[in-house]
């Protein structure tokens, strides 16, 4: 049933103390992502429905679910115009090089460096949990994995996975950035090999057509896609179903702040051109607890994805780990922000960019 | 083109002109350069044109096997910067394509150069766990290494000698190579005793006391290679291929600029990264088109291995430096009987002291070490001219010359007090005795296209501080780290994101140390009142500073003490150990002569130090105050605060009670 249009922020914070209070209370916590009027389509008078794609009229677009897609034509038009950059490293995509280390520590942090369940952690041997620590995120650590990189364009965080030993697939809807994956890692010596042997393998096709296929990863990656695609909510649900049990789904995206505005509107596209004016539309921008939210009402919540030890006392109707990362100018470098969950020097860092990690119930 | 291009090694035709005379000895290894071409049809630019001028091309024959990690062909700047313009650009014939390089001849790192700083690299990648995991190495070096391999560690010393920092030590045990030096042949230095002596009443001197370990080690270049040879051999199975005799005679750059090709003999190998460790005219830095600024210092450096008694007292473990005006002369130990020596001199000063006999030159250097600034200068002056006309210097006149120019001068030109001196030696090991020309040179990039340069390729310094080596391998230290950060979260190994660090962390260290060690080799050659007084000073409140003292020895917990630095009226004047002296050593009631008593400026209890104040104490002593009441006041301002706000507190809860 439609509800009255409130003002947004207050329904949230309703939510929370609702939430907190009976659990009884789920389904009307269905809007966490949709209810954004930047995400909403206009011909949707309903949140629900848009969450609901499949339970919705078919429109003209989304006729059956195989050809229903969240991707966006225009923003495919723009990085296809782009896409001979991807490699210049100084050139259009130099902020998206330095910060793919970052992105990939960060997705260490969360695949390779914690310990894995059958690990017993005991006092006797708790001086060698560095060692361990150190073993278990060195070499190739992310080998026997299987991996997707939803909107991989040049395949710059493809590329650096394969080199860890894992087995990768690139997707992306831009033909032409599947033409220059392919080509590139070509020309390298080690992820040739790689790509013959199946390893590594870029494929112009969507999240949807693979989820339909069944595809199931340990490693769900989506950098900087979800702020490009139409129905954000529909394309985090189809990432979530393929997550193996015990896998893990990684995004980075921007939040939507007035610093976000500033940082990545203002300055990197209007003033310093670091990146083409248009890449990015403010409205699309989705915020850290929104998207938590989201993964909690709409994918399944506690049932299907474990619990943020660092917040569960704090959040109790959120899933999985928000982490702001921020561009050092000076040492030309990004940075994974600090800070305790739910301290505001936490929230301050993810007011621009910012990583989520989410791990399925094995 | 920029006026440092000049200093590049870019060949030309007319670029031996340029050479100054010594530097002629290797004429081979300045021309040895890559041809720059390209698989791709992009124009090349016309610095690459030039560069393919270069006739027949032979790599691997430089390396840095150099005292201190110096050894350059000095060549002037304004002769090279003029030829440049004038090389015209020939068309470059179509490269033959690179065959297709098998997955066996494919590498992901590629080190160029298998002296120092190569083999300390692929040791220093072997000990990160995910490049020793995930890559494959290959070394090449291009004359064979079984002289190291098969070093014994016993004869003669070879005369290339590095001092090794305490820090570096520290890192070669940490990464398993320093177990396989042979330690007998490596010797510790606990002191340092570094003076200038322009005039015979004034002896600025700084002693640099035991920190608790050794300063440095003086340690041959053979030993070190050898043990990292073994590292590499112990634990590089599979991982670090080595190839000797293999010189590359093309480095091509593969199709998308991902790998670059290298041509050894008829085979192509293909690599990711190519670290460049190939000396200081490194083909690698000139594939890369790198650029080179500095200047040739008019210098050259006698090596040679001295013998001197043992010392009853003492052992043999502190090094000395004399500043002359034509350059330092360092006395650095080897073991209880032996020890090395580097005299920085003018060209024609070293090529006379080469052609000196045995027993001319064991007088000439213990006169060097030892005999005041102006009879030294005779004596040189001298020995210059006799070499001139073919006629070597023999013992006898120079001791003529000695007592003479001693004689000539008033009584006092034998100083009341010799500054700290370094044993008398009683030969010298005459196989040991050569000379190399001094230069400063910084690339002005580390990292080419798919290229990083490491050590000598990168740099080179003049060798008062001991730096060269230091530096390379403080370089090849940074870079594996660097490369095994960007590995760990899968980087490509070659590319500028992967390799930013290397240069950020070490480009402006090294660039600190190669100007200040220009600087301090300028200040102390020049002869002149302003200066002297300056210099003087200078060393007179650095010695009296203990914390700045402990901040120049880099060692924390040092406890520095005072060398008496001026003459002492308790003390009766002590002889110069010369040994053509007229003036015998004293015997004192102990049986030790008085420059063994006080050797090494260790304080004794009936030296008083009060009779040394001269204005100069005054003023470091002041400045030391100044420390200390800064200290004081600063702490005390603390607790003072601390008791306000504290008052404050309690003042404002009684009357918020109230």
């Amino acid at each position: 049933m439609p509800r009255p249009t409130l003002p947004r922020l207050i329904l949230l914070r309703r939510h929370v103390t609702h939430s907190a209070r009976s659990p009884t209370a789920l389904p009307t916590l269905t809007r966490s992502l949709t209810t954004t009027p930047a995400l909403s389509l206009p011909s949707s008078s309903s949140p629900r429905q848009l969450t609901k794609a499949s339970s919705s009229p078919p429109s003209s677009a989304s006729a059956s679910t195989s050809t229903f897609s969240t991707i966006n034509a225009s923003e495919i038009s723009h990085f296809s115009n782009l896409s001979s950059q991807w490699w210049d490293e100084d050139g259009e995509f130099k902020l998206l090089h330095r910060m793919n280390p970052t992105r990939i520590e960060y997705i260490r942090q969360k695949v390779a460096l914690q310990p894995s369940d059958e690990e017993e952690w005991s006092f006797e041997n708790r001086h060698t949990d560095m060692e361990r620590e150190a073993k278990r995120g060195s070499g190739l650590w992310l080998s026997g994995k299987r991996c997707l990189d939803v909107g991989c364009g040049g395949g710059l965080l493809s590329e650096s996975l394969a080199r860890l030993g894992g087995e990768i697939v690139g997707v992306d809807a831009s033909e032409s950035n599947i033409g220059i994956a392919t080509t590139h890692a070509q020309q390298d010596p080690q992820l040739s090999r790689q790509m013959a042997s199946g390893q590594l393998r870029f494929t112009h096709s969507s999240a949807e057509v693979l989820r339909d296929a069944g595809e199931k990863f340990d490693v769900v990656c989506a950098m900087e896609v979800l702020e490009h695609v139409d129905q954000p909510g529909e394309f985090m649900k189809c990432l979530g179903e393929m997550v193996k049990p015990g896998g893990h789904l990684i995004l980075s995206t921007i939040s939507r702040t007035p610093l976000s505005q500033l940082l990545t509107l203002t300055l990197a596209e209007d003033v310093l051109r670091l990146v083409t004016p248009g890449t990015h539309t403010y409205r699309k921008f989705v915020k850290p607890h929104e998207l938590r939210r989201f993964v909690f009402s709409d994918m399944g919540g506690y049932d299907t994805w474990r619990k943020n030890e660092n917040a569960s006392d704090i959040r109790k109707d959120e899933v999985g780990e928000t982490r702001g990362i921020v561009y050092d100018p000076l040492a030309g470098k990004w940075k994974l922000w600090g800070g305790v969950e739910g301290s505001f020097w936490k929230g301050v860092g993810e007011g621009c960019n910012y990583m989520y990690h989410a791990r399925k119930r094995t | 083109m920029r006026g440092t291009t000049a200093l590049s090694a870019i060949p030309k035709a007319s670029s031996s002109a340029c050479y100054s005379p010594s530097s002629r000895s290797s004429p081979s290894s300045i021309r040895s350069i890559y041809p720059i071409t390209r698989a791709t049809s992009t124009p090349v630019p016309s610095r690459s044109l030039c560069s393919s001028h270069g006739t027949k091309l032979v790599a691997g024959s430089t390396h840095n096997r150099t005292y201190g990690g110096i050894r350059h062909h000095g060549h002037s700047a304004s002769a090279s910067s003029s030829t440049v313009g004038a090389v015209k650009p020939i068309p470059i014939p179509i490269p033959i394509p690179i065959p297709d390089i098998g997955p066996e001849n494919t590498y992901d790192i590629v080190i160029i150069g298998g002296a120092n700083a190569g083999l300390a690299f692929a040791c220093a990648l072997l000990a990160q766990p995910t490049i020793a995991a995930s890559t494959r190495i290959l070394l090449l070096e291009g004359s064979s290494l079984d002289k190291t391999r098969n070093w014994t560690g016993k004869g003669d010393w070879e005369n290339r000698i590095s001092s090794l920092t305490w820090e570096n030590i520290s890192w070669l045990e940490s990464i398993g190579v320093w177990k396989h030096i042979e330690h007998g042949r490596s010797c510790p230095v606990e002191e340092m005793v570094i003076w200038a002596n322009p005039s015979p009443s004034s002896f600025p001197t700084i002693h640099f006391p035991p920190l608790g370990h050794p300063m440095a080690r003086m340690t041959e270049n053979m030993n070190l290679q050898r043990a990292l040879l073994r590292r590499i051999e112990e634990v590089g199975k599979g991982i670090v291929d080595i190839k000797e005799g293999a010189r590359v005679s093309e480095m091509r750059l593969g199709e998308g600029e991902r790998w670059v090709g290298l041509k050894v003999g008829e085979e192509w190998l293909k690599g990711s990264l190519v670290v460049g460790a190939d000396g200081p005219n490194s083909p690698v830095r000139l594939f890369s088109g790198i650029e080179v600024y500095g200047h040739a210092y008019q210098t050259h450096a006698v090596v040679a291995t001295l013998n001197h008694p043992p010392s009853p007292l003492y052992p043999n473990t502190t090094a000395f430096q004399r500043f002359l005006p034509t350059g330092p002369i360092a006395f650095l130990p080897l073991n209880e009987e032996t020890s090395t020596m580097v005299w920085s001199t003018l060209p024609q000063h070293a090529k006379a002291l080469k052609s000196l006999s045995s027993d001319a030159l064991t007088s000439m250097i213990n006169a060097g070490y030892q005999l005041p600034e102006s009879a030294l200068t005779k004596l040189t002056d001298q020995m210059v001219q006799h070499d001139q006309i073919g006629q070597p210097l023999s013992v006898d006149q120079i001791n003529k010359i000695i007592s003479a120019s001693l004689l000539s001068s008033s009584g006092d030109s034998i100083p009341a007090e010799q500054p700290i001196l370094p044993p008398t030696i009683t030969s010298v090991h005459m196989p040991s005795v050569a000379s190399f020309p001094l230069r400063l040179s910084h690339a002005e990039e580390y990292l080419g296209k798919r290229t990083a340069l490491v050590g000598d390729a990168a740099h080179t310094i003049h060798p008062l501080a001991g730096q060269g080596l230091n530096q390379g391998l403080a370089d090849v230290r940074v870079l594996a780290q660097t490369l095994e950060n960007a590995r760990k979260l899968g980087g490509d190994l070659g590319s500028k994101t992967s390799l930013a660090d290397y240069p950020r962390e070490r480009y402006p260290l090294n660039h600190l140390i190669l100007s200040t060690t220009d600087k301090l080799h300028y200040i102390f050659r020049a002869r002149n009142p302003i200066v002297d007084w300056f210099r003087g000073t200078g060393l007179e409140i650095i010695n009296e500073i203990s914390p700045l003292k402990k901040i120049l020895m880099g060692g924390a917990g040092a406890v520095p003490s005072s060398t008496p630095s001026s003459s002492s009226a308790s003390s009766p004047p002590s002889p110069a150990r010369i040994a053509t002296s007229r003036n015998q050593p004293q015997i004192l009631s102990n049986g030790l002569t008085e420059a063994q008593r006080r050797e090494f400026g260790r304080s004794h209890p009936e030296d008083s130090l009060a009779d040394t104040a001269g204005w100069q104490k005054i003023a470091a002593n002041s400045v030391e105050g100044w420390f200390t009441l800064k200290g004081v006041v600063g702490m005390a301002g603390g607790i003072a605060g601390g008791l306000l706000s504290e008052g404050m507190k309690r003042a404002a809860g009684a009357l918020q009670k109230k």
